[in-house]
């Protein structure tokens, strides 16, 4: 067990290395941070200056060692338009990201698992149609517009909540529901399905024969056994909410990761890409590697 | 099992009720304040340092602009004041070499401090400097020497005579602002901010926090030098919100005062009693004829660039994308516009004439190869990919192939700098949009729009590039500005039946302000208000 | 005995053939087809071109409403052009880039699936490193890059989908035929001498068939809301050729002004999603209920 996981430690490694390398890359094949900041009036002249300047006109290998060495010491660099060092700002936007998705995470369970376990209950009947429908809506609108009508209804209609940033727990509401839908329908599909599974089996028979009351075999025995499936994919989800949600950031003005991303694309700021990317790819990384580990502790057939 | 999933969910629960009610940060506006004491302008760009040298112009100023002052300041009209800048005079020599400028006595750095010759002289050194991205540091570069006089007196010698120089030190013609010598110092790279997280200006507006990529917030500054120009808030907040509808919709919940909006917002924003304020004539989309020099295109010939200014109906798209309130149709020969040197107001906008455009089509010898449409939005104009798309149109029910790329800037950028531009020859013609900032000097803008690469120039889009560097160095060494402006009002005619390119419109900036705000004043001409400090609040 | 040993071990449905299709949800199969034929017809049935440009006739509401022009049912966009045309190409544009991009997802994952499963090993471990990369990588990062390179285009979004699918389909092939690889008929056969290739295609591939089916149309939804999301930030099928998402991207500054803008293509995108999510399902419960981790 422990070499396996030693393994894939190593394999992770790899595979964030290999990352750093494409991102390298292909960002500088977008075009150059130079002509984002020069004014209309730069001339040839200015504009091979502040190349020389930014380094930006050394051979890749050599920007690329330069880039690795620094970051093996920890030193992400400086944003070529924001003048600032680019550790702090990474941590402030990792920090709203990963509560924004923790938000929509919560949301997520909270819908689905009620909607999953009782769907699957009266399985095939109304309750069932009704929350798939439910849960499917949120799929089948992109983020953006749910985010769009959300702002109309509650923020500019109702008044209720704050529309845009982050301050207090009132400025989660909106962007966490509106991702927080998006991914409950997974969820609820996995429960429903793992329960329907469970339901018919010899152990729930066993525990009904036995006497005990049926929300407790519903909501304990069935439940927990349900649930290894939409737990991995619990995992799974959260890593690309982390990672993306990029839409949902830029609607509501979050200052999170996906903001940073979209506009150090927007702006070829290299170094915040880059940055960005190896975040991601890292935590995406760190989580599913969690997730295969506790399943592999779960579930004795894949223990090999 | 049991146990594991138990952990897992206390986990996320936990973790998601910690981190929502972990690090509350009310905005302090809105903590202290009855509604008149704060402001809060949301803005679209996110350039935030504080090194008014460095990365300016258009987007820099939001951030920048109401904290520091204007070196030389504007006033309605595009004309130079003298009241509204820190010089309070000026004196030109006759040959337009030598300006002895001084400075107003009593300015108060935010740190006290008085403001000196120093600084001035200090102001002009760092825009010119090598590492300076500002779009003001041609002007400074144009300086020879500078010489302290007096504490308040500064006498400027230039490399040539310029008669226009002075309005690069205004927000006319550049984005040059008032900088303190000492809060710099000089590193091997050029210059830096001794302490980037206090900088320090002159202006109604004090630094007084931030938090990288949410907001930054200034303090009213009580010492300003003009008791009648203080700051009408005492707190000023920008915040950034990317997206256009979500500006609109916390403009209408009062979460936001004053917001940038596009064209198509308008009607939105007037439905919900907002105001719309902002200067006017800020900006000219400018259809240019890349490469247009090159005989190999269709576009060096004027019934090919006639017909394609003539075969679509600026009119009828002015009139539906750019209602009243953001544009007026651009009238008269491109890159003159009211605000500038040689304006001629009775020259018509170019007319549309889908017959005509096809006769010259014909007479120009269109051979079917496709047009090549650049199609990329501005910041001051996000609107353009849906011009091109109409126009397009237009071109196309006129027998025009038409090829329409979308892009983004900074890829299309470098093709204007390399050398020769690299415009491929299968196509009958390349055309895309430029956005020129409408320049009283006009000088400046042939500088940048029209003059080949030779000498000097960057988008190179006049069809005759000899005779344009000719006529720019004459009227380079026309001292006398009234004189200046006769000659370009003769220019102007002349190159009115040259097509060289189409201005569609004389788009001003467009901003929703809620009943909070009661007043703002936006100098016209210039590409983004260069100060949210002469916000006012309604009268209790 | 050889003969019987040679018949691949089938699923039996429950209940016959007949009773499986009249349970079939009959709504979203048919507004599947409704979907499926606006976009095959496009060209013929749309009652006006989709770029024709008539500035007079910008942003009118539906001919149904007060002010609307008729003959154009659904109303105009801020060029005049017509909306139901418009719909029905986007339906086009949005339809093939999904089927295009699952199509080939769907072969390259298989493949690489089967390779994976089958062989276990290095094979094994090299692709699933690789499906680690490319789902560990931002992909919406990946298509602004490509945008901003390559520019927009039907090509660079269909790419972009298929490099995120493929490796789902990959995982999911590879976890059935790790699940199938121990089976008496396989072994059976692979100690009667059968090449890999025919114990995959012959033995293997016909059992995992019903889940590739069921996965391809549960991803439908899926790279239709991708490449709305993709033209809401700039990275989307670009203009003049309409795509719904692409309408709604644009149309949402009009939300309140001009609702038609969104509301249509917004209503298109939902009803086709779920009608391909719901008829998933049912294909899913007709076919192979065990497939619970789809």
């Amino acid at each position: 067990m422990a070499r396996q996981i030693g393994m894939s430690v190593v394999q992770a490694l790899v595979t964030l290395w290999i990352t750093t390398v494409v991102i390298f890359l292909l960002v500088r094949i977008t075009g150059s941070p130079v002509d984002v900041i020069l004014p209309q009036t730069a001339t040839s002249e200015q504009r091979e200056a502040t190349i020389k300047r930014l380094g930006l006109d050394r051979p890749l290998a050599y920007q690329y060692w330069l880039y690795l060495s620094r970051l093996l010491q920890g030193d992400l660099g400086r944003s070529y338009t924001l003048n600032a060092d680019i550790g702090p700002l990474l941590r402030d936007h990792f920090w709203n990201t990963f509560r924004l998705a923790s938000a929509a995470m919560a949301v997520g369970v909270t819908l689905a698992v009620p909607l999953g376990v009782l769907a699957s209950v009266s399985r095939g009947g109304p309750l069932d149609k009704l929350a798939s429908i439910i849960a499917l809506g949120g799929m089948s609108l992109p983020s953006f517009i749910t985010g769009i009508l959300a702002i109309l209804v509650f923020g500019v209609w109702l008044g209720w909540l704050p529309i845009y940033g982050a301050g207090s727990w009132k400025h989660f509401v909106l962007p966490a529901v509106t991702l927080g839908w998006f991914n409950s329908a997974g969820i609820l599909r996995l429960l429903r399905s793992g329960m329907l599974d469970v339901l018919g089996s010899e152990y729930v028979k066993v525990a009904r024969a036995k006497g005990l009351a049926e929300s407790s075999v519903l909501w304990k025995h069935a439940l927990r056994n349900a649930a290894l499936p939409a737990l991995t994919f619990l995992g799974f989800s959260y890593g690309i909410l982390l990672a993306g949600a990029i839409t949902t950031e830029v609607v509501f003005a979050w200052p999170g990761l996906g903001t940073l991303a979209s506009d150090s694309v927007a702006r070829r700021d290299f170094p915040i890409i880059q940055a960005v990317t190896l975040l991601t790819s890292a935590t995406i990384i760190v989580i599913n590697l969690s997730v295969d580990v506790v399943y592999a502790m779960l579930d004795p057939r894949i223990r090999r | 099992m049991r146990g594991v999933l138990r952990l897992v969910v206390a986990i996320i629960v936990a973790g998601a009720s910690w981190a929502m009610t972990a690090d509350v940060q009310a905005p302090a506006a809105k903590a202290q304040s009855a509604a008149t004491t704060s402001v809060t302008v949301a803005t679209v760009e996110w350039i935030e340092q504080f090194d008014p040298g460095v990365l300016a112009s258009g987007p820099g100023m939001n951030y920048k602009g109401s904290m520091f002052d204007n070196v030389i300041g504007a006033a309605a009209g595009g004309v130079l004041s003298k009241t509204t800048g820190v010089i309070e005079d000026w004196v030109v020599s006759p040959d337009a070499t030598r300006i002895v400028l001084r400075l107003r006595k009593g300015i108060k750095w935010h740190d006290g401090t008085e403001a000196t010759a120093e600084d001035l002289a200090f102001t002009l050194t760092r825009f010119g400097a090598d590492d300076g991205t500002a779009s003001a540091r041609p002007t400074a570069r144009k300086i020879a020497n500078l010489e302290v006089a007096d504490r308040y007196s500064l006498k400027v010698t230039l490399k040539e005579p310029d008669s226009v120089f002075v309005y690069g030190l205004s927000p006319l013609e550049g984005d040059m602002l008032f900088i303190k010598k000492d809060a710099y110092r000089k590193t091997e790279k050029g210059w830096e901010l001794v302490d980037p997280e206090r900088p320090v200006g002159t202006g109604p507006y004090r630094f007084a926090r931030r938090k990288l990529g949410e907001f930054v917030e200034y303090e009213a500054f009580d010492s300003y030098w003009d008791a009648t120009r203080k700051a009408g808030f005492r707190t000023l907040r920008i915040v950034r919100i990317v997206d256009a509808s979500t500006r609109l919709s916390a403009l209408r919940t009062g979460e936001v005062a004053v917001a940038p909006l596009n064209p198509e917002q308008l009607d939105g924003a007037r439905r919900a009693n907002l105001r719309i304020m902002g200067p006017k004539v800020a900006a000219i989309p400018l259809l240019m004829f890349f490469g247009s020099s090159d005989p190999a295109f269709l576009t060096n010939k004027v019934e090919f660039r006639k017909a394609l200014v003539l075969g679509y109906d600026k009119k009828a798209i002015a009139g539906k994308l750019y209602p009243t309130a953001v544009a007026s149709i651009a009238t008269g020969t491109p890159l003159f516009s009211p605000v500038s040197l040689g304006w001629d107001p009775a020259l018509p906008a170019y007319a549309y004439d889908p017959q005509e455009a096809k006769r010259l089509l014909q007479a120009a010898g269109y051979d079917g190869r496709p047009v090549k449409i650049w199609s990329y939005p501005f910041g001051s104009a996000p609107e353009l990919p849906l011009i091109l798309e109409a126009i397009a149109g237009y071109w196309q029910a006129i027998g025009l192939k038409v090829e329409l790329t979308p892009i983004d800037f900074p890829a299309f950028r470098p093709r204007l700098f390399t050398q020769p531009q690299p415009w491929e020859k299968q196509y009958a013609a390349h055309v895309g949009f430029l956005v020129p900032l409408p320049r009283p000097s006009t000088l400046n803008n042939f500088g940048t729009f029209m003059i080949s690469q030779k000498a000097g120039g960057v988008a190179a889009g006049y069809w005759n590039p000899d005779k344009i560097d000719r006529i720019r160095s004459e009227l380079g060494r026309i001292g006398d500005l009234k004189e200046l402006d006769r000659r370009l009002r003769e220019l102007n005619r002349e190159l009115y039946n040259d097509y060289w390119a189409d201005a569609i419109a004389f788009r001003h900036l467009v901003f929703g302000v809620t009943s909070k705000v009661c007043g703002w004043t936006t100098p016209d001409g210039m590409d983004v208000p260069t100060t949210y400090s002469t916000l006012r609040p309604c009268p209790q | 005995m050889a003969d019987t040993a040679e018949l691949p071990v089938r699923r039996r449905r429950e209940g016959g053939l007949i009773r499986t299709f009249r349970r079939a949800p009959l709504v979203p199969a048919a507004i599947m087809m409704v979907m499926a034929t606006m976009a095959a017809g496009a060209g013929v049935l749309a009652p006006h071109s989709p770029v024709a440009i008539r500035m007079d006739l910008a942003l009118k509401p539906p001919s149904f409403v007060e002010g609307g022009e008729p003959g154009y049912f659904l109303g105009t966009d801020p060029l005049g052009r017509d909306i139901l045309s418009r719909l029905m190409h986007g339906a086009r544009a949005s339809l093939l880039v999904a089927g295009l991009s699952i199509g080939f997802a769907t072969v390259v994952g298989t493949g690489l699936g089967l390779l994976a499963g089958y062989s276990g090993g290095s094979a094994d471990i090299l692709i699933m490193r690789a499906v680690d990369v490319v789902l560990t990588f931002p992909v919406i990062l990946l298509a602004l890059i490509f945008v901003v390179t390559i520019g927009p285009s039907v090509w660079v979004v269909t790419a972009i989908l298929a490099l995120v699918l493929w490796s789902r389909f990959a995982r999911l092939v590879r976890g059935e035929v790790l699940s199938w690889k121990e089976r008496e008929f396989v072994t059976y056969a692979r100690a009667t001498g059968a090449s890999p290739l025919r114990i995959v295609v012959v033995h293997l591939l016909p059992n995992i068939t019903n889940s590739i089916v069921v996965l391809a149309t549960l991803q439908v939804g899926f790279a239709i809301v991708v490449e709305a999301s993709l033209s809401f930030l700039g990275a989307g099928i670009p203009p003049p050729a309409p795509s719904w998402g692409g309408m709604i991207a644009s149309g949402r500054a009009y939300l309140e002004t001009a609702w038609w803008l969104v509301v249509f293509p917004a209503l298109a995108v939902a009803l086709t999603v779920l009608s391909f999510n719901l008829f998933g399902d049912w294909l899913r419960d007709t076919l192979d209920p065990t497939l619970r981790q789809l």
